[in-house]
């Protein structure tokens, strides 16, 4: 009996550690090449970023993961984009990169460049992530490109987290790549 | 015989059901996707951001129950520092494995309180034991030690055990609770409440895990109601209520209703027969099922029931009950009647436990006779074992295979080893369904079934495909080599900057 009420105790911890998890995605890319001293998208794969993501749409078939949202690829099929999960009402995502840089614009290949215009987002804040917390942020209300360029200035940039407002409570969000220029 | 000689078989009946299971743990391939994508991955990609999300969970059909379940030993392992997600998942099919031998205790009271009932003393607690003085062993102690070896030994049952399935939850606690049943139905006097108590939960809790195995707890009620427990009965309704009022609780959590997965699950399945897009087989496929996994085995088990029916009849009911209920519906798979064997094999193993414990005092008592009555009641013994040797040995003839025979180990081995790569940052392989997911990849960069456009995406470094076939010749036009191979599965690495897809047609 003893040993069942231990089992059962350390169980039932496990059971708060299972329920307390917010199941955030992460991943660190392994760095492939230094950065140049030239402006440069400084998300880019190959460069090592680490991405987090609030979630992420995670089918057999259609696996939308947030590492293809720095892949580089200038023609990706449907397949090779971040979209967030259905249940999520909040999605966000977050470049981190491994070094600081002087951000200057950032780009991003919303879901008309490839697809349907009608799913590009047209509501989201970027924010600027420095060493002390957040830098500028930029709120976009009303965005109707399918590859929208917005200049954010943020020196010492250590990343960048882009939050995203749905237009209806079940919509996804499709994000094909996200760039950073600067140096 | 004495007790003690009894504890001592039934103690190497456990030892043995131990290693069988072992054995099982390290050799059984897996079974179904569903043990993986059902019941481990949503765990796993709570836990870590990362995991496949199926229809059913995307459409809310299946209870955080056994998941979360699942996820409360996968976090300890984790702050325990086990990160590897095959490690996990073999440590929680060795833990299945573990409650499984549940059905030895099961097999042992089950066909003990059977053969008590057959006996020619059914109202007996004990025999008059040996000439040693040692305490004597419990009547129907026979009945106890076949049970107890069948639920053990027998094949299907061992290799059934290791798999983190909803079915394997849930016949634990059904045929748990019919041995209680058989408990609170057969014991005279009184009886502590406390028992139907338990039997209730666990009723409540096979329904909850599995719906289709509805028929154990109908048989177990009417049971209890013909033995005249009114007061039985009506405890251990009451007490079934709590695991499913967890149940609704949990779905109330998770997805916004009170019940919801289980009312979505039952009218997908069970009212608009929806999983009949998995293939639909003719209402007697069970029972081929059965005749394929032991052909003359089945015959001797139906033979013991029958003949025993008198006692049996509430496992043969609920067995039957669960293989009508089942043949009802056009989406069939073995896995689904697996709670037939142990029920099975309980009653057959009580009524051949009370031959075997017929005495030759009781059959004849003349002197010249007594030779000849001695002989037969050998013979029927021998028959007996050699029939029991027959239904174990049948069942390890024909025990192998699957529903899913494409679900190789060597391929969820080569996708295990692709993962403990230093190098990986993206996975393309042939088929999605019979991997095991991102908990047995334990890595959180794409994996994504393979096409030719994605062998151009750089974050992919790494094919795993099967050695013959035409993926292997397309990616390595596109640059990968083979690096690993594990029978006939092949993983290959990227080795060359990545083509255009225009340039793999030419």
């Amino acid at each position: 009996m003893l040993g069942l009420a231990i089992a059962g105790g350390v169980w039932l911890y496990g059971l708060v550690l299972f329920i307390s998890a917010d199941g955030h995605f992460e991943v660190t890319l392994p760095r492939q090449r230094i950065p140049p001293a030239e402006v440069h998208n400084f998300s880019l794969w190959d460069l090592g970023p680490t991405i987090r993501a609030s979630s992420f749409f995670a089918d057999w078939d259609g696996l939308h993961h947030p590492a293809f949202l720095v892949d580089g690829r200038t023609s990706p099929n449907n397949v090779e984009k971040w979209a967030s999960a259905e249940r999520d009402r909040d999605p966000w995502i977050e470049i981190i990169w491994r070094e600081s840089h002087d951000l200057e614009r950032v780009v991003i290949r919303h879901a008309g460049s490839v697809e349907s215009e009608g799913l590009t987002a047209d509501r989201y804040t970027l924010r600027c992530l420095t060493a002390s917390g957040h830098g500028p942020s930029l709120e976009v209300t009303s965005n109707k490109k399918a590859i929208a360029s917005h200049d954010l200035a943020c020196a010492t940039a250590r990343g960048l987290r882009i939050e995203f407002e749905p237009k209806n409570r079940k919509d996804i969000i499709r994000i094909f790549e996200v760039e950073t220029w600067g140096r | 015989m004495s007790r003690r000689r009894v504890n001592i078989a039934l103690g190497a009946i456990v030892a043995l059901g131990v290693v069988l299971r072992v054995l099982a743990w390290r050799y059984e391939p897996p079974h179904h996707p569903d043990e993986f994508f059902q019941y481990l991955e949503p765990a796993w990609g709570r836990l870590t951001g990362v995991g496949i999300e199926t229809w059913e969970w995307r459409n809310g059909i299946r209870s955080w129950v056994l998941p979360g379940y699942h996820g409360a030993w996968m976090a300890i392992l984790m702050r325990l520092g086990v990160h590897d997600g095959s490690t996990i998942a073999k440590l929680l099919q060795a833990h299945w494995a573990l409650l499984s031998m549940s059905l030895v205790w099961a097999g042992w009271r089950g066909g003990l309180l059977l053969a008590r009932q057959l006996g020619p003393n059914r109202d007996a607690a004990v025999n008059s034991g040996d000439e040693s003085g040692d305490e004597p062993a419990p009547a129907g102690w026979q009945g106890g030690l076949v049970g107890a070896l069948l639920c053990a030994a027998f094949p299907l049952q061992v290799r059934f055990s290791i798999h983190t399935l909803s079915e394997q939850a849930s016949i634990l606690c059904m045929v748990c609770a019919l041995v209680l049943t058989a408990d609170l139905a057969s014991t005279a006097g009184r009886v502590g409440r406390g028992k139907a108590v338990f039997m209730g939960v666990l009723l409540g809790l096979g329904i909850c895990l599995r719906i289709q195995h509805v028929p154990v707890p109908l048989v177990a009620v009417l049971w209890l109601l013909l033995s005249r427990r009114f007061a039985l009965a009506a405890v251990a309704c009451a007490a079934s209520l709590l695991p499913m009022l967890a149940f609704g609780l949990v779905d109330r959590l998770t997805w916004g209703g009170f019940f919801a997965s289980f009312i979505h699950y039952v009218k997908f399945n069970l009212v608009e027969g929806g999983a009949s897009i998995f293939g639909t087989m003719p209402w007697t496929w069970y029972w081929q099922q059965f005749l394929h996994r032991l052909p003359t085995g089945l015959p001797i088990l139906g033979f013991l029931c029958l003949v025993g029916i008198r006692a049996t009849w509430p496992f043969v009911a609920s067995a039957l009950g669960l293989t009508i209920l089942l043949s009802t519906q056009a989406h069939k798979e073995e896995r689904f009647v697996m709670l037939f064997w142990p029920l099975v094999l309980i009653a057959a193993a009580a009524v051949a436990g009370a031959w075997l414990g017929l005495r030759v005092t009781a059959v004849g008592k003349e002197g010249a006779q007594l030779g000849h009555r001695r002989l037969r009641t050998w013979l029927v013994r021998c028959v007996i074992l050699a029939g029991l040797a027959v239904v174990l040995v049948d069942g390890a003839r024909h025990g192998r295979d699957n529903d899913f025979p494409e679900l190789f180990p060597a391929r969820f081995e080569a996708q295990v080893w692709v993962g403990r790569q230093a190098d990986v940052t993206g996975l393309l392989y042939d088929s999605p369904l019979y991997t095991g997911g991102y908990m047995w990849f334990s890595r959180n960069f794409p994996q994504l079934k393979i096409r030719s456009t994605l062998l151009g995406n750089p974050l992919f470094s790494h094919v795993l495909v099967p050695r013959k076939s035409e993926w292997k010749r397309v990616a390595e036009r596109a640059g990968f080599a083979e690096v690993f191979s594990k029978d006939e599965m092949i993983v290959l690495r990227r080795t060359a900057e990545p083509v255009s897809e225009s340039a793999l047609r030419q």
